[in-house]
C-alpha cells in the first residue's frame, strides 16, 4: 500500500520525459549523478528565485514551481576557467603587466560571456590580492577540483551572489546532469513539511542575506551587466505529505537551531538533505513491493577484521540497492489488476485501447501494436533498462557519497558510517547530552540504522546464535570508541556513556 | 604462627588474584573463604563511610544513591552502613531484596544493596515510591540504593512516569553526568564511588594489607632469609612494594589514569598488588603458592617473579587480561625507550661513558636479584658477542623487565637526566604530574612555558601550517568552513598574556578536572578539557614529531574545540561588527608564515563602489 499521489503533470512546449514510470514513484526527478551537495546548492537555487519574489517556501498549487536561476558567466569564468591566472602572476612583476596579460588571456579563453573583465581593475588595489581571492573561491568550491567542465563547478554558497544554475558548456544551456531537479524535489519537500518558514528564518542569514561579507566578497567579482533568466518549471513531487519530509524539515531545524559557526552548518545540513533523500528514494520504492515502507540499515562500525555485523551489513545493502528494480515491476504489475486493464483486455479493439491507455498513464508510445499482455511486458523491458542506466544507481552513489556505504577493509560495499556522517548525526539527534542506548535507539526509528544489539533484536536479525548478540555488542563498543575520538561521547564506566553534543539549541556551546 | 599460617595465608591471598575462577569476585566470596581459612579479609575504610554515616545520624538525613563500577565497593558499603545503624547481620546475609531499618530520627531508611536484583516492575514501584517521597517535605522514608550507572539510568528511563518521576531522573542525571553529589533540590545525595581517586584508595589498600597479621607467619620462615640465593621471591617483592619510590611511581601511574579519566576499581586494584606480590609466569594460574617457593629458588627462576613486570601482569597467560593490567600495558612501559637507557642497560660496564657505568652500576649492578644478576650478565655477554642469534632474542626480553624495574627505581633525582618519562609513550607525563597538576593542588600557576607550548600546539591544528607562533592563538578559517585541514583566512587571534580581558590559561575546576581556558573577553571563556591523551599530542605536535599512534583520535577532537571558540569568539565580535565595516570596500585577511615561521596576516582590500 502507499500514499494516494498527485495527478500527473502536463508538459505543453517543452519535451516531456520518454516514460512516466519512475516519475510515478518518486517524483520528476531524482538522479544518481546528482550527488547531495549538488541537490543541496541546486535547492538553494530554487529558494532563493523564490525569495526574491516573496514566496520563499509557499506552494499555493500543488507542482506549479516555476522559478528563474542566474547563470553568473564571468563570475564562473573568472573562478573555474582561468587556468593561467597564477602563471601570469609569477611571470611578470609589474602590476599593469600582469592586468593587461591576464586580461588578453581571458578574451581567448572566456566562454559565454560578451564583455571584457576589465571592470575588475578597478575592484582590487592590485592584481595579487585579485589572485588571492581566486585562488580562495577555488579551494572552497564544490566540485572545484573535479574534471567536469567548468560550467559543473559551483562556489561555495556563501550568500546568494554565489547561486547559479548548471550548464552545459558546449551551448551554455540549463545542464539536466548534475542539476537534474532533484534540488527542486527536496525544495517541495520542505514547502510541504510542517516547518518551512522556521527553517527559512534560520537560513536566511546564513545563505540568502546580499549584505553579508562573504557575499560581498563574490559580488566583488560580478559583471555589472543584466544577465537574461530562463524559467525553470515541471518539478513533480507526487505526494502532497508524508512524514519523510517533516523528518527532513526536522532534521534541518534542529541543526540550524545549534547555532554552529559561520557557514559550519552547512556540510552537516547537506548530509542530512542526503540522508533523508537516500531513505526517500527507498522507502518510496519498499512500499511499492511491501505493507511497510519501513527500512533497515545494519551499519558497521569499521573493525579490523570480517565480523557477523559486517556480513549484514552487506547483505542489507544489497537488498536495498534492489528494492527501486523490483518497485517499477510491481508498480507495472498492478496495472494487470486494476479495473480499466480488465474492461480493455474484454474490448474487441483492445490492442488499441491498450495502446492508449499506456500512452496515458505511462507516457508511452510502442513502436509496434501488440496484444495487451505482451504490450505490458514490453513497457516492463523499456522501462527496467531506463531505471538500469540512472536510477538504479540513485543508492549507491548516494550512500557512498554521503558517507554511509564503503568499500574500507573488503571488497564489496556495504553501510559503514564515516566520521563526518557520525558527526553530523550527533549534532542533528543529541541535545546537549543523550544515553548511548538511547542515541542508538533514536538512529533506528528515525533512519532504521542497525547498530547495537538491541535493534539487531527489533529488526529480527538476530539467529539463535549468541556470537550474534556478542558481535554487535562489539559493534556499540566500537561505535563508543570512535565518538570518543571525535569528543562526542563521556564514559561514565563501562556500564554508562553518554554522546554529547558540543552545540546546544538556542546557541552557546557546553564543556 | 608458623610456616603453616605463612602458607594458608598466601592461599587465602591469591583469592584476590587474578584467577581464573575469580572473575566474579564478590564481596561475598571473600567473606566466604576468610571464615574458610580464618583470616580477617583485608579491610580499610571506605572514603565514603563517615560521609554516609553522618548523614544518617544527623537531623535532616538525606536519601543517597551509591553509584559506581561493578567493583567499586557499594556492597560493602551498604553493609557497614546496615552494621553501624544496628541492623541484623542474619537479615542481611538473608535472601531478600529490600530492607527497612528505623534509625534514630524517627524515619524509615529502605535499603537496596543490588538493585538489579528487583525484577523490572518492582523497580518499577520502588522508584516511583522514591520519587513520592522526594517531592514530599514531611515523608518518613529515606533510601539508600546501590546500583551501577547504567542499571540506574535505565531503571529511571524505564518508568512510565510523570513529571515528577521526570523531575527526579533529570536531577539524578544530571549529577551524575555533571559528577556533582547534590540531586537538584531534593534532598537526595548521589555518592558516584568511581570518581575516587585510585591512587588514594590503592594508599589506604596497601595499608591495610601490610599490616594484616597474615605476614606473621613469614617471619620465622627459611626462605625470608638475608641470603640472596635462597630468598623467597613473595617476601623480595612484598619489601619492594613497601619501597616509598615504587609506590610513588605507581600512584604516578595511576594519577594519570584517573586524569586520563580512566576509573579504576578497588577490585582491580587488589588484583593488582595480588599480582605484582604472588605473580610467576611458570606456576598454576601463574601466581605462586608458597609450595612453589622451594623449587623455583632451586631451579634458579626465583627471578622471574619480578615485581616490576608483574605490575603489568606481563606473567599472566590469558587471552584477555583483567582491565587493569591492559590498562598499565597502555603506558608502553617496556617497550618504549631511549637510546640513552638501552645503551647504559646494553653496555653496562663497557660503556666508554663513564657517567653511564656509574648508572649501570648504582641502577643495575647493585640489584642482584632483580637487576643484573647472573642471568642477565650472561644474556648480556652473548648479545654483546654476538654469537647466538636466539640468546640475542633472550635478551630482549630481559631488556624489557629491566626497563620496567628502571620505571619504578630511577631516583627522583636522575629522573629528569635520565628522561625517565621517556620509558613510557607519554614523554611529557612527569611534566604533567609536577608542573600540572602538581601546582594546580597547590594552587600556584602553571609556567607559562607549558600554556606556550600549548598554544603553539593549537595553532598548527587550527591553520594546517608549520608555524612557530605561540604569543597568540590564531583562529582561521578556509572561509567556508573552520573543519578543513588548512585554513589561512583570519577571523582574529587571541593573546596568551592577559590583554583586555583576552588571555589563555592552564586552569582547575573545583572537582579537580584541569582544562585549557580561552578567556575571549571578561565574560566569555571556552575550556578544553586537557587530560593527558590530550596534553601529550599537543606538545608532541608544537615539537614537530607527532606519533601516528594518536593523530587521528585528538585531531577530531581539537577542530570540534576549535569550532567552539569560534563561534564564542564570533559572537564577543558581534558586539563590535558596526565599528569593524564599511560600506565601500571590505578588509580580508589571509594568513601566511614569515621566515621565522611565526604567522603573519596579509590584508587583501576589495572595493565595492559601482556595484548593484
Amino acid at each position: 500500500m502507499f500514499p494516494e499521489k498527485l495527478p500527473q503533470i502536463t508538459f505543453g512546449a517543452e519535451r516531456p520525459p520518454s516514460m512516466w514510470v519512475d516519475e510515478a514513484i518518486w517524483g520528476h526527478r531524482l538522479y544518481d549523478e546528482q550527488i547531495p551537495w549538488l541537490i543541496f546548492l541546486e535547492f538553494l537555487n530554487v529558494l532563493w528565485s523564490e525569495e526574491r519574489d516573496e514566496k520563499a517556501f509557499i506552494e499555493t498549487d500543488y507542482n506549479k514551481l516555476s522559478y528563474r536561476p542566474r547563470r553568473l558567466l564571468p563570475l564562473r569564468n573568472i573562478v573555474f576557467n582561468n587556468p593561467k591566472l597564477k602563471a601570469i602572476m609569477s611571470e611578470h612583476a609589474d602590476d599593469s603587466a600582469r592586468w593587461r596579460h591576464w586580461l588578453k588571456e581571458m578574451e581567448k579563453i572566456r566562454g559565454g560571456v560578451d564583455s571584457p573583465f576589465s571592470y575588475l581593475r578597478d575592484r582590487f588595489n592590485n592584481f595579487e590580492d585579485f589572485c588571492e581571492i581566486v585562488e580562495m573561491l577555488r579551494a572552497t568550491s564544490i566540485e572545484g577540483s573535479s574534471n567536469k567542465q567548468f560550467t559543473s563547478k559551483f562556489i561555495f554558497p556563501y550568500g546568494p551572489d554565489c547561486l547559479y544554475e548548471d550548464l552545459d558548456a558546449r551551448n551554455f544551456t540549463p545542464g539536466r546532469r548534475f542539476f537534474a531537479r532533484t534540488g527542486e524535489l527536496a525544495y517541495l519537500m520542505l514547502c510541504r513539511s510542517s516547518y518551512a518558514q522556521d527553517i527559512l528564518g534560520y537560513i536566511r542569514p546564513i545563505v540568502l542575506d546580499p549584505r553579508s561579507r562573504w557575499n560581498q566578497l563574490v559580488l566583488s567579482l560580478h559583471s555589472i551587466e543584466k544577465e537574461k533568466l530562463s524559467t525553470h518549471s515541471h518539478a513533480y513531487l507526487p505526494y502532497k505529505y508524508l512524514p519523510d519530509f517533516d523528518r527532513l524539515a526536522k532534521d534541518w531545524l534542529d541543526l540550524l537551531r545549534r547555532d554552529l559557526p559561520g557557514y559550519d552548518v552547512l556540510p552537516h545540513l547537506v548530509s542530512l538533505l542526503g540522508l533523508n533523500m537516500l531513505l526517500y528514494f527507498l522507502r518510496r520504492g519498499k512500499e511499492h513491493i511491501a505493507d511497510s515502507p519501513n527500512i533497515t540499515i545494519v551499519c558497521e562500525i569499521i573493525s579490523p577484521k570480517k565480523t557477523v555485523v559486517r556480513e549484514l551489513a552487506d547483505q542489507s545493502y544489497k537488498f536495498n540497492n534492489y528494492l527501486s528494480r523490483d518497485a517499477i515491476v510491481s508498480y507495472i504489475d498492478q496495472t494487470r489488476d486494476s479495473e480499466d486493464w480488465k474492461r480493455i483486455l474484454a474490448h474487441p479493439d483492445r490492442n488499441a485501447l491498450a495502446r492508449d491507455f499506456l500512452k496515458d498513464n505511462f507516457m508511452w508510445d510502442p513502436e509496434t501494436s501488440a496484444e495487451p499482455a505482451i504490450l505490458l511486458d514490453m513497457l516492463k523491458d523499456a522501462a527496467l533498462q531506463r531505471h538500469a542506466q540512472h536510477n538504479a544507481k540513485i543508492h549507491a552513489n548516494w550512500a557512498r557519497s554521503l558517507g554511509l556505504a564503503s568499500r574500507r577493509n573488503t571488497r564489496t560495499v556495504r553501510y559503514a558510517p564515516t566520521d563526518s556522517l557520525l558527526k553530523s548525526l550527533v549534532y542533528t539527534v543529541v541535545d546537549g547530552r543523550m544515553e548511548l542506548h538511547k542515541f542508538l535507539e533514536e538512529l533506528y526509528s528515525r533512519y532504521g540504522f542497525v547498530i547495537g544489539y538491541a535493534q539487531a533484536d527489533a529488526a529480527s536479525l538476530i539467529g539463535s546464535d549468541k556470537g550474534d548478540i556478542q558481535a554487535f555488542r562489539e559493534n556499540t563498543q566500537r561505535l563508543e570508541m570512535r565518538l570518543v575520538s571525535l569528543g562526542l561521547l563521556k564514559r561514565l564506566s563501562d556500564a554508562c556513556a553518554y554522546v554529547q553534543n558540543p552545540f546546544i539549541i538556542g546557541g552557546g556551546c557546553r564543556n | 604462627m608458623s610456616e603453616l599460617t605463612a602458607h594458608l595465608w598466601i592461599q587465602f591471598l591469591r583469592k584476590y588474584g587474578p584467577i581464573p575462577q575469580n572473575d566474579n569476585m564478590y564481596d561475598e566470596a571473600i567473606q566466604r573463604a576468610g571464615r574458610y581459612l580464618k583470616f580477617e579479609p583485608i579491610t580499610f575504610e571506605s572514603p565514603y563511610l563517615k560521609d554516609l554515616k553522618d548523614n544518617f545520624y544527623s537531623e535532616t538525613p538525606r536519601s543517597i544513591i551509591l553509584t559506581g563500577t561493578a567493583g567499586d565497593g557499594k556492597t560493602y558499603l551498604c553493609r557497614k552502613v546496615w552494621e553501624d545503624l544496628g541492623g541484623d547481620l542474619d537479615e542481611w546475609n538473608s535472601e531478600k531484596k529490600l530492607r527497612k531499618i528505623r534509625i534514630a530520627n524517627g524515619k524509615t531508611l529502605i535499603v537496596i544493596k543490588d538493585l538489579s536484583e528487583l525484577r523490572d516492575d518492582e523497580k518499577q514501584v520502588l522508584l516511583k515510591d522514591m520519587s513520592l517521597s522526594l517531592h514530599n517535605p514531611i515523608s518518613v522514608m529515606l533510601f539508600l540504593i546501590a546500583a551501577n550507572d547504567g542499571q540506574l539510568v535505565e531503571a529511571w528511563e524505564r518508568i512510565q512516569g510523570n513529571s515528577k518521576v521526570e523531575e527526579v531522573r533529570n536531577s539524578i542525571e544530571d549529577a551524575l553526568f555533571m559528577g556533582t553529589s547534590q540531586c537538584g533540590d531534593f534532598p537526595l545525595l548521589l555518592f558516584n564511588l568511581s570518581q575516587c581517586g585510585s591512587e588514594k584508595i590503592l594508599e589506604r589498600v596497601l595499608c591495610a594489607l601490610f599490616d594484616h597479621p597474615g605476614w606473621d607467619g613469614c617471619e620465622n620462615c627459611h626462605y625470608s632469609s638475608k641470603d640472596i640465593a635462597v630468598r623467597c621471591p613473595i617476601w623480595e617483592n612484598l619489601h619492594r612494594l613497601k619501597d616509598p619510590l615504587f609506590k610513588k611511581r605507581l600512584f604516578s601511574l595511576l594519577t594519570l589514569c584517573n586524569y586520563n579519566g580512566i576509573h579504576i576499581t578497588i577490585r582491580q586494584l587488589l588484583l593488582l598488588v595480588t599480582n605484582a606480590l604472588l605473580g610467576h609466569p611458570e606456576t598454576k594460574d601463574q601466581l605462586m603458592h608458597c609450595r612453589d617457593v622451594p623449587k623455583l629458588i632451586q631451579e634458579g627462576k626465583a627471578w622471574y617473579g619480578n615485581i616490576y613486570s608483574n605490575v603489568f601482569g606481563t606473567n599472566l597467560r590469558r587471552r584477555r587480561l583483567p582491565e587493569i593490567f591492559e590498562v598499565l600495558k597502555g603506558f608502553g612501559i617496556g617497550d618504549e625507550t631511549s637510546n640513552r637507557i638501552d645503551d647504559l642497560l646494553i653496555f653496562g660496564l663497557d660503556d666508554p661513558d663513564e657517567n653511564q657505568r656509574l648508572y649501570f652500576e648504582c641502577l643495575v649492578g647493585e640489584d642482584e636479584y632483580y637487576g643484573a644478576n647472573k642471568q642477565y650478565r650472561t644474556l648480556q655477554n652473548a648479545y654483546i658477542e654476538g654469537e647466538d642469534p636466539d640468546a640475542a632474542l633472550e635478551f630482549f626480553e630481559a631488556l624489557i623487565k629491566q626497563r620496567q624495574r628502571l620505571f619504578f627505581t630511577i631516583p627522583d633525582t636522575d629522573a629528569e637526566d635520565l628522561r625517565l618519562w621517556e620509558l613510557s609513550v607519554f614523554h611529557y607525563a612527569g611534566e604533567y604530574l609536577n608542573e600540572v597538576i602538581g601546582a594546580l593542588a597547590k594552587g600556584n600557576k602553571v609556567p607559562s612555558r607549558i600554556v606556550s607550548r600549548l598554544v603553539l600546539g593549537l595553532n598548527r591544528i587550527f591553520t594546517g601550517m608549520l608555524t612557530s607562533s605561540d604569543q597568540y592563538l590564531w583562529l582561521a578559517t578556509s572561509g567556508s568552513y573552520s573543519q578543513s585541514r588548512i585554513s589561512n583566512m583570519v577571523e582574529g587571534r587571541i593573546s596568551v598574556m592577559p590583554d583586555k580581558g583576552e588571555y589563555v590559561s592552564i586552569e582547575n575546576d573545583e572537582w579537580g578536572m584541569i582544562f585549557l581556558a580561552v578567556n575571549i573577553d571578561q565574560e566569555t571563556s571556552v575550556r578544553l578539557p586537557l587530560h593527558l591523551t590530550r596534553y601529550e599530542f599537543l606538545s608532541r605536535v608544537a615539537e614537530g614529531a607527532l606519533p601516528s599512534s594518536f593523530s587521528r583520535e585528538c585531531y577530531e577532537d581539537i577542530l570540534s574545540f576549535k569550532s567552539q571558540v569560534l563561534a564564542r569568539y564570533r559572537d564577543v565580535q558581534s558586539k563590535y561588527r558596526t565599528l569593524l565595516r564599511t560600506e565601500d570596500e571590505m578588509l580580508l585577511r589571509f594568513l601566511a608564515l614569515d621566515a621565522r615561521s611565526q604567522l603573519i596576516e596579509r590584508q587583501v582590500v576589495v572595493k565595492f563602489e559601482g556595484q548593484g
